[in-house]
């Protein structure tokens, strides 16, 4: 059997690319629900609308990018450690610049514990997402082929 | 090239869309970040120093604490915020004890003193409670890479509080019987202040977590409370 590997790092790297900003997006707003005061946008307790609303627009987003409804839904299940790693990097920044507001080795544990309801929450939207972003993609396209094709 | 290979990268409106949302996120952490390592850096830097001096008004002509007379005690509670958040003062708890000098001297006493080992571990100091309070919500607001200072002036009286002064009048007796004077006599001061973050709301849920209070409120400590 002769696999091309050139073609499956281009995929993964595809993946990749995809599942980036729901990550980016789960990292956020994973950090956001344990310090809504003192990250952005600053308010006393986290704004569940908020977090709905990121997560689900860069799901869509992610979605859009996928090629195929089955990258989409790998690149959904890839957000998840990717968007925590960025939350827990998020949350070491101040330790960076040698300030500690947790002991470093407990902060993933935090992390974990508290933003917990953002991390499940972010699963079946990204996966909805997928889906939406697929649907416009393919609507999009659509639009756009008789315009090609009558050039 | 099959179709997944040309995928996103040949239609420029989806990988605008893509680089738009990257941009925006990155922003918006950035903008945590950047909020986040500065409620870090005050929670870091913040320190307190805390100043006492205790007088006496009205004192008799042989230098004791008569029973119309006051022991006045002035504190000033200043916080040094390096930081760049102001703060706001909340709380200040503060102690006073006094060095119990006959007590030290062998004589039986009728107040409950506490014992605190002497710096050099050799022996004991008898201290008694003067003064224990606190100031609250005096707002003080202690600039961004500045400093804030609470004054506290306590009096002490006989119609405030019998035992306190009954004590202090006969401890400075006791350091004027010696020969000194009342003001010599040794006292050791303990503070413990709140300050809230200026910008850093509190939670109103209240199921929120203790940490996320602890985020917004900054607690400093100077001296040994004695009595814990």
């Amino acid at each position: 059997m002769n696999i091309d590997w050139s073609a499956q790092f281009r995929r993964v790297l595809r993946i990749l690319r995809i599942s980036l900003v729901p990550a980016l997006a789960l990292g956020y707003t994973a950090f956001y629900s344990i310090y809504p005061s003192a990250t952005f946008p600053v308010s006393s307790d986290a704004s569940f609308g908020w977090i709905l609303l990121v997560l689900l627009i860069a799901s869509v987003v992610g979605g859009i990018e996928a090629e195929y409804l089955q990258e989409a839904l790998v690149a959904a299940v890839l957000a998840l450690p990717l968007g925590f790693t960025f939350a827990v990097l998020l949350a070491f920044t101040p330790s960076f610049a040698g300030l500690y507001l947790l002991e470093p080795s407990s902060v993933p544990f935090f992390i974990a514990h508290y933003a917990i309801l953002v991390l499940v929450l972010s699963f079946p939207v990204n996966l909805l997402g997928a889906v939406i972003g697929g649907l416009i993609r393919d609507r999009v396209r659509t639009r756009r082929l008789p315009n090609r094709l009558s050039r | 090239m099959n179709r997944a290979d040309r995928g996103a990268s040949g239609e420029w409106p989806f990988a605008a869309v893509l680089a738009a949302s990257v941009a925006v996120l990155v922003v918006f952490m950035g903008l945590s970040v950047a909020n986040f390592v500065s409620v870090s850096q005050v929670h870091a830097s913040a320190s307190v120093e805390a100043t006492s001096s205790v007088g006496y008004l009205g004192l008799a002509s042989d230098g004791t604490l008569p029973n119309n007379g006051t022991a006045r005690a002035w504190v000033n509670v200043t916080v040094l915020n390096p930081g760049p958040k102001a703060l706001v003062f909340d709380t200040v708890i503060y102690k006073l004890w006094i060095e119990d000098l006959p007590h030290e001297a062998g004589f039986a006493v009728p107040r409950t003193d506490v014992p605190v080992p002497n710096a050099n571990g050799t022996g004991v100091r008898w201290l008694f409670t003067a003064y224990s309070g606190s100031n609250t919500s005096s707002a003080v607001v202690v600039p961004a890479f500045g400093k804030g200072t609470v004054p506290l002036r306590l009096d002490l009286r006989e119609q405030i509080d019998l035992r306190a002064f009954v004590a202090v009048q006969n401890i400075t007796g006791f350091a004027v019987s010696k020969g000194a004077s009342a003001t010599a006599v040794p006292w050791e001061l303990f503070i413990l202040t709140s300050l809230w973050i200026d910008g850093v709301p509190q939670p109103t849920s209240p199921t929120a977590p203790i940490y996320q209070i602890a985020v917004g409120r900054l607690v400093l400590q100077q001296g040994t409370d004695f009595e814990h």
